[in-house]
Order: structure tokens, then sequence, then C-alpha cells
């Protein structure tokens, strides 16, 4: 099945544009819909902690409403530029709420990553997180830096044979089938097991006519897993790293896995996460 | 993207031969292989050691499990011969429990029974189908445990509530939907939805299958407050006279005991179709 539906989070930040350059891009291949989906910080004692925002409302209600138009006009001409049908959606209410509504309707949602540098990047405490866990449907995230000429031509699976990374390999099966280089790669945690992971599911990829090679990296004790498949990622020069997102909920909290949250916080390529 | 790979979980129950049929049927219809996977309840012979003459009760028993291994196994390749599709016969000494997840993953589509109360073949761990639906990560086809299905698909109902189980199920049924003759959609109303919401119920998820080029139809399944969700559309399901329901599977694994929602609940115990469920 490929992607028919692209759902882009569209803000006020730096790297919206690349973003929605990039969510363009996957459209035109999969001749697919784009929604831009614009979401901002409501909380408004967030702004309080910025001594150069001004208190006034009126002039904060101004405020938002420039800035919606400014991304507004950006998504809409840039999406006229590339000849992609386009809509542009700015729901109320809860950004998270609306976020997982409008993720449940689309294929792929593509959500940005946290920027500690831009304040225009914050949507709302664990929102990639959240959204990743609650929407059933795969992330892509655009990491904070970084150009990205190609889109999933060298694409890097992290399998561990669990339930979420079987989730995030069938979800990327659009991508997969488009790549011209797919390693399955494996970071051991005991090294007692005689048959090389990756080897079934390289079969069952195989069946869905994509050719995948294997490998499996030993666990460097200090170092932690995510960091590893980062880095293994860069030096095959990946373009897409294909995860599952791990969480356990506690409470109402949830509290992701050590590799998920790596992945998230600290990638230099994009990654499809899937829960 | 289609199902190509189909695994089929097959036992010693008399279910296990329609089972078969069922998943040769679509592997034929979407050119899948087939992988038979044979994993059945073992007593712990351990067990039997504190009682006398158990020894050869036990020998006995294993002698028969043999057999009917042996049994299924030649029907298994005898079939797929027949079907002419490629498969597979995979065996594991793990508990069918342990076993099926892990093969599960590496599949597009798992097909597995209902329980059957009355056969106790058909037993082969505790909370088989629902442990099945809630780690393996792939979509499950419950078949039934009476009736014969000549064909699972043609017209698929879609049970639709917003929720993230569900929108799973709709996307991994895609291949199912895409080579049907009819989808239909039932919105199940939640009382949480806000007031204010003009939104017709289903009509978003309809516009995203439809860009897959999927034609569905929408309705709106009006809970009664002496009917649950899940007997509304059991019977849904029997008015449209769907042959395929299309649902989320709900769960929490709270320590070892797995906690299932009331809709998935009701289908497991009462189902009439074939059931495809995603979590």
């Amino acid at each position: 099945m490929n992607w028919k539906t692209i759902l882009v989070h569209l803000d006020n930040s730096r790297r919206c544009d690349v973003r929605i350059r990039y969510a363009l891009d996957i459209a035109r291949r999969f001749d697919a819909h784009v929604i831009g989906l614009y979401l901002v910080c409501q909380d408004l004692v967030h702004h309080l902690f910025e001594p150069a925002e001004p208190l006034l409302r009126n002039g904060y209600e101004q405020q938002r409403r420039t800035s919606l138009d400014r991304a507004r006009e950006a998504f809409e001409r840039a999406a006229e530029l590339a000849g992609i049908n386009a809509e542009w959606r700015a729901p109320a209410g809860s950004v998270l709420d609306a976020a997982t509504l409008h993720g449940r309707h689309a294929d792929v949602i593509l959500l940005g990553q946290d920027d500690p540098d831009d304040p225009d990047a914050f949507v709302a405490r664990h929102f990639v997180e959240d959204v990743v866990l609650g929407a059933g449907r795969p992330v892509l995230l655009v990491p904070r830096t970084g150009d990205f000429a190609t889109i999933g031509e060298n694409v890097v699976i992290a399998w561990d044979d669990s339930r979420e990374a079987a989730r995030a390999v069938a979800d990327a099966l659009p991508i997969l089938r488009r790549a011209r280089f797919v390693e399955i790669m494996t970071v051991e945690r005991h090294r007692d097991i005689q048959a090389p992971a990756g080897i079934e599911i390289s079969a069952y990829l195989d069946r869905q006519g994509i050719r995948a090679s294997f490998s499996s990296t030993p666990r460097v004790s200090g170092e932690s897993t995510g960091m590893t498949l980062i880095d293994k990622a860069n030096r095959v020069h990946a373009d897409m790293l294909v995860a599952g997102a791990y969480a356990h909920s506690r409470g109402l909290e949830r509290v992701l896995g050590g590799v998920t949250n790596n992945l998230l916080q600290v990638s230099t390529l994009p990654v499809l996460l899937s829960h | 993207m289609s199902y190509k790979t189909i695994l089929v979980h097959l036992d010693t129950s008399v279910r296990a031969h329609p089972r078969l049929e069922t998943a040769l049927q679509l592997a034929k219809r979407f050119g899948a292989h087939v992988i038979g996977l044979f994993a059945v309840f073992e007593p712990d012979p351990r067990a039997f050691n504190i009682m006398a003459g158990t020894a050869e009760y036990y020998e006995q028993h294993a002698a028969r499990r043999r057999e009917q291994r042996g049994a299924i196994e030649r029907l298994f390749h005898a079939e797929i011969k027949r079907a002419g599709v490629s498969g597979e016969w995979i065996e594991t000494q793990q508990r069918a429990n342990d076993s099926i997840p892990r093969f599960a993953r590496c599949a597009d589509l798992i097909v597995v029974s209902q329980d059957d109360p009355a056969d106790p073949e058909s037993y082969v761990g505790d909370h088989f189908p629902e442990t099945t639906i809630l780690t393996s990560g792939r979509p499950v086809l419950l078949v039934p445990y009476t009736g014969f299905f000549a064909s699972v698909g043609k017209h698929p109902m879609i049970a639709w509530d917003g929720s993230r189980e569900a929108t799973r199920a709709v996307h991994d049924a895609l291949p199912f939907l895409k080579t049907a003759e009819r989808v239909s959609i039932v919105s199940v109303d939640t009382p949480r939805r806000e007031a204010g919401d003009d939104r017709i119920p289903g009509a978003d998820i309809a516009a995203c299958v439809a860009r897959h080029g999927i034609k569905a139809e929408v309705s709106s399944g009006g809970v009664t407050p002496n009917a649950s969700a899940g007997e509304m559309l059991l019977s849904r399901a029997a008015d449209l006279n769907a042959d395929l329901v299309v649902m989320g599977g709900y769960g929490h694994a709270r320590w070892q005991e797995l906690v299932l929602g009331g809709a998935t609940r009701t289908f497991l115990a009462s189902m009439t179709v074939p059931v495809l469920m995603s979590h």
C-alpha cells in the first residue's frame, strides 16, 4: 500500500520549511495528498518565561494571527510550486488531541524533532512521544539540523524481534519498496544466540519484493544502543532509520524506552517510528 | 503492498483443517506464502512424577500426539500442493503463547481460531487469541469455530470508533479492502464525543481510504442504551451480510492478566463471521 495521505505538522519554527519540502517530496513520489496541520504552543504561561514577549493579550492574539497567516501562506505557496494537492488545517483545542485525531486519518505523520534553540518549535511537553504512541500511525521525525537531498534511498532498519519493530517495518513498506539499499541492523544483547538475528525478517522482506542485507553489532558497554544505531546508520550514509517506539505507561505519564528516547533527541537522520 | 506471508496456526483440533482452508484461499488471492505453525498444549511431563502409573499414560498420550501431528503435517503439505501455493511447516517446542508472536512478527497476516469451549483439543494456552492480537503487532484473522466460509473479505465491514486500534486495523486491512467488492464503514458513536462537533462520524476515514482507491459506504451505528457496541456491531454485520469484520482489538496487559475492551470481548466470544483485529 502506498502512502496516500501525508500529514505534516506546521508551526513558525525555522525548520518548518524543511519539513514542508520533505513532505512535498514524499507526496510527489507517492502521488499523495498533503495535509498541513498548524499547531503551536497554546500555553500562555510558557511565554511568560520569555522576557521579550509582550504580556498584552491583544497584542498576543494579533501576533498569533499574523504568524498563522504567514505559515499558511508559506505552506500554500510551497505546495502550489510543487504542484501537490494540499490542504490547510488549523484546528482549535488541545494540540495533542488535534494531532492524534488528524493523524489517525493519515497514512504517515511528519513531525519535527525537539529543538532547544528555537522556542517556536515547542508545541507541548512530550508532543512527539505522545503522537507516536497515540496515533496508531507511523511518525516520520525530521531532525533539527541538516538538509535532505534524498529520501529513503538507503534505509536502515533497527531490528530486535519486538512487536514495535515489526510494526515499524510493516509501516515502512512503501518506503522500503522504493529504496535502493535496505539494511537490517541488530544490536546484540546476548552473545550466545546462535542464529543471526534478522534472517527471518529478511526472508519476509524478500517475499514483499525487497532485498535487504543484515548485520549485527555487538553491544559496546558504556555506549547506548541508540547511539550505536545512529552511528552505524551514518557510517553507511543512510538517509532514513526505521525503528519501533517503546513505552511503558506508568500512571498517566508515559515512559519511553532508552533507545527510543535517544533516537528522538539526538538523531541526525530522519527516523520512522511506530508503536 | 499486499499480504505476502500468511501464518496459520495449526493444532490437533477439528477446526485446524477449515482454518488451513481459509488461509490457503487467501494465499491464492494475494499470491502469498503460507507458514503453517504447529503449536499445541503439551502438559509438562514433570507434573506427573508424583502420581504412580501416569508415566505409561503420558507415553500413550505422547504417541497419539505424534500421530496426530504427523497427520496434520501430511494434510498441510497435500493441501498446499493442491492449492498451488508455496508454504513451509514450522514446529516449535515452545508454548504456543510464546512461539506464535515471535513468528507472527515476520508475517503479514495471522490466521487463528476463535476459542471453542466444546473442543478440549483447541486449547493451546491461556487467552491464546487475545495474546496473539496484543503481542504480535500484526493483524490477526480470527476464524469462528462454527460454519464454513467460502469467501472472506468480499464485503468487509469496518467498525470505526476513531481510536488508535481502529486506525491500525483499517490500515492493516487495506489489501482486503482493495480487493473487496463492497466496503461498509459503521461508526460507533462514543458518548464522550463532545457536543457541537458537526462532523459526520466516519467521513474522515472514508476520505482516507478513498485516497487508496477504495469506495466505502458510511453509516452510523447508533448505540441504543440497552445494547452494547459489540452486540450492535454483530447485528449490523449480519444485516449488511458482511463476510469480514475489521476492528481494533483493545487490551491492557496488566501483569499476566489480559484485560480486553467490551466490544473486543463480545466478538471473541460470539463472532459469526471472520474478524480481523489489530492492536
